[in-house]
């Protein structure tokens, strides 16, 4: 974008005119007067010397000579482009002032002190890289042997004059993470060409010694006589010449492929439509309960086609997911109300299913944009099943004319899923489906904590003591004999692993004994039970074999 | 906020299909180091198509030379213009290789000149930290394709943003594989990918 130069944006903000052009000239000064410009264009512009008497705006290639001149003195004249001084000097009765035009919009000042001033706009003009158009070879070819000539032929054309225009050739060899490569030019353009011409050639496939797989990828150069801001440089669309590899054809990466199933359908429906046309024709010199039958006839024919058909769809997509890739939109269930999950189908599921594969928004299928190619062979093939119920319901009835319209439906959504079969996409990649919540560790669960009771505050054995000496207490108070009896026991069993405790519980039981009072004794039992653990020096005997 | 798509250009030139699985296994990475929203597969787009448009970053690789048809160059003009990021990288490693002189040549057309990007750029601290810039690939260290180790990554800008990444280092080799053996790698080598993601759906 062009900007205002500093020197002469007074403001400094780019907003204010430019003073003084014209302004009032100082009382003994000499007048600027009339400036002439010189224009001079470059040489690849090929265009004629301009003078110029003033003018506000000049329109000049990049590279461009001006020459401004003027009556009067230089002492006292200056000239600016943007924000650079050119050198002003004598010249014969005047001034003269000399620069080079650039690529970008500039202002021109011509100033003189007390003597007024004159502004000049210089736009540049762009020259235009060459256009090629390549003619032969006119598409991409694949050769079965690597021999013969191929014509080159491209029209090239520039808006000032064309330097050099060639075709270009490289050619990719290898497969995999492998390849080499050879390039190299053909033809020329004949000196003195202007700004139009037929670029003419041949390429010998014996000269490049190639070998089945290798890409032959071509194109046509030019480049235009621009030798100040170029040269500007032009090609054409790429055509790509690739010999067949032998085994090619055999290494497809299709899904083991169904054509002859689909190629069966196709005739079949083909001649059951030949045969509805012509009972059509002669249904009015039938009788009608000939008409009915035959109609019958071809109906049960039509079924039978239709359950082949039914066959490929389910050997495809009812097959209960396996493989692991499912594509929305495939016929692959994704949610367990969806008819295609639940196993085998009855007709009318199958039915119900393909309404809704074929049918999008109340609109026939589009096969294209993001479409995967399961997609694209089997939608047709539901639809197909589709329009032949129709056809089958109508024939059933005995009316082969209304048989016919879902007929030709059936046969051209057969021919679509033969096409789609044979069209192998090349470059459809494995698709490969991230399960986003797995990597995530998302997992099933979801999150919610189960009902917890809250933790025993001791462990339950020690609890069991406890509870038990609670109850030798209690039998202390009904039958002190038997009381003593329960605390005896209770001090055999905790003497190993609570040897405090069995210390407390015998003077316990000897105060009892002795009718003494054994509150002491038995208080600090109860303290020593629910102490906290002890360690024990040595690992307890092991009495498992005895 | 939309859910980021992962898409691989489909250009009508070379083999534009010759890394398949590297989207799946960014989208993994995605998943696994960030919180963004990422679609579970990636597309093919068509760079002659207004439906690159649509999308962030797009992914360009290949082996073979690349001439973009004038669609082409018109459809990335804008991609470009409207803010998005084309990350090329040469599948074949080699400066030598047509790949890398052909398609230089064609972004030069359309987006300018390719400079070498500093190593302290913030592409490599968006989310994972790079303190020597582009992390080297193992087709790199062994000495495969042109037997160099390019220390640089190179960018076309737009503004102080960048327009076009380009490499030579072949990550479509090294994230070339399916994201469940990531788990045999001490140190995931796709994390360079994740800042690459970042800084297109940031800057």
């Amino acid at each position: 974008m062009w900007r205002m130069p500093a020197a002469l944006d007074r403001a400094g903000d780019g907003s204010r005119a430019v003073p003084g052009a014209g302004g009032a000239r100082a009382a003994g000064a000499t007048a600027l007067g009339a400036v002439t410009l010189t224009l001079r264009p470059p040489r690849y512009a090929g265009r004629a010397v301009e003078r110029l008497v003033d003018p506000a705006l000049v329109r000049a290639y990049p590279g461009s000579r001006v020459m401004l001149e003027g009556a009067g003195p230089a002492d006292g004249t200056r000239a600016r482009v943007d924000d650079a001084s050119v050198a002003v000097r004598e010249a014969g009765i005047g001034w003269r002032s000399e620069f080079v035009t650039g690529a970008a919009r500039a202002l021109v000042r011509v100033e003189r002190d007390g003597g007024g001033a004159r502004l000049l706009a210089l736009e540049p003009l762009v020259d235009s890289a060459p256009m090629v158009t390549l003619r032969s070879p006119a598409r991409d070819t694949v050769l079965r042997q690597p021999n013969g000539t191929i014509a080159l032929a491209a029209d090239v054309r520039d808006d000032l004059g064309l330097a050099s225009a060639v075709f270009e050739y490289i050619v990719s060899s290898g497969a995999g993470e492998r390849f080499t490569f050879t390039s190299g030019t053909l033809g020329a353009l004949r000196p003195g060409s202007g700004r139009e011409a037929a670029l003419r050639a041949s390429l010998s496939l014996d000269g490049l010694t190639l070998a089945p797989g290798d890409v032959v990828h071509l194109r046509a150069v030019a480049r235009d006589q621009n030798d100040v801001s170029g040269p500007g440089v032009g090609s054409s669309e790429s055509r790509t010449i690739r010999i067949a590899r032998a085994d090619e054809y055999d290494s497809v990466a299709v899904d083991q492929a169904p054509p002859p199933e689909v190629d069966k359908s196709l005739l079949s429906q083909r001649m059951l439509i030949n045969l509805t046309e012509a009972l059509v024709k002669r249904s009015r010199a039938v009788a009608r309960t000939e008409v009915t039958a035959e109609s019958r006839r071809i109906g049960r024919d039509q079924g039978r086609l239709r359950k082949q058909v039914s066959d490929i769809i389910f050997s495809r997509l009812g097959d209960g997911g396996e493989g692991g890739e499912h594509f929305h939109g495939d016929g692959h269930a994704h949610a367990e109300s969806d008819e295609l999950a639940a196993g085998p189908l009855t007709p009318e599921a199958l039915l119900r299913a393909a309404e809704k594969a074929t049918v999008i928004s109340g609109s026939p299928t589009d096969f294209e944009h993001d479409e995967t190619p399961v997609v694209a062979i089997n939608r047709p093939m539901l639809e197909a099943y589709n329009a032949m119920w129709d056809a089958g319901r109508a024939l059933d009835g005995g009316e082969p004319a209304r048989a016919l319209p879902p007929m030709y439906i059936a046969l051209a959504a057969i021919q679509r899923a033969r096409a789609a079969e044979r069209l192998y996409l090349r470059g459809a990649p494995p698709r490969v489906v991230v399960d986003l919540a797995r990597v995530r560790l998302q997992g099933k669960e979801p999150g919610s904590p189960g009902a917890r009771s809250p933790r025993q505050p001791i462990d339950l054995a020690r609890a069991g003591v406890l509870a038990r000496f609670g109850a030798a207490l209690d039998e202390l108070t009904r039958d002190p004999a038997a009381g003593v009896d329960s605390l005896i026991v209770l001090r055999l069993a905790v003497a190993e692993r609570l040897p405090a405790a069995a210390a407390a519980l015998e003077g316990a039981i000897a105060a009892v004994r002795a009718s003494r009072n054994a509150t002491d004794a038995l208080r600090r039992a109860r303290r020593a039970l629910d102490d906290g653990l002890v360690a024990t020096d040595t690992l307890p005997a092991w009495g498992g074999a005895r | 906020m939309s859910t980021f798509t992962f898409a691989t250009v489909q250009y009508e030139s070379g083999d534009w299909d010759s890394a398949p699985l590297v989207p799946a296994n960014l989208i993994d990475s995605i998943a696994r180091y960030t919180e963004i929203d990422v679609a579970p597969s990636g597309v093919v787009v068509p760079l002659g198509s207004e439906a690159a448009l649509r999308y962030p970053l797009l992914y360009l690789t290949g082996h073979l030379p690349v001439r973009f048809t004038a669609q082409e160059k018109q459809v990335l003009t804008r991609f470009l213009d409207r803010g998005g990021l084309l990350f090329v990288d040469d599948h074949n490693h080699d400066v030598d290789g047509m790949f890398h002189k052909t398609v230089t040549e064609e972004l030069e057309q359309v987006a300018g000149v390719l400079r070498k990007l500093p190593n302290t750029h913030p592409l490599y601290s968006s989310f994972f930290r790079f303190e020597d810039g582009p992390p080297n690939t193992s087709h790199e260290l062994n000495g495969w394709g042109d037997n160099l180790l390019h220390p640089y990554l190179m960018a076309a800008m737009r503004g102080d943003r960048i327009a076009v990444l380009y490499s030579n280092k072949d990550y479509s080799s090294e994230w070339n594989f399916h994201p469940d053996n990531k788990r045999f790698y001490s140190v995931d080598n796709t994390r360079f990918g994740v800042n690459l993601v970042v800084y297109a759906l940031t800057r």
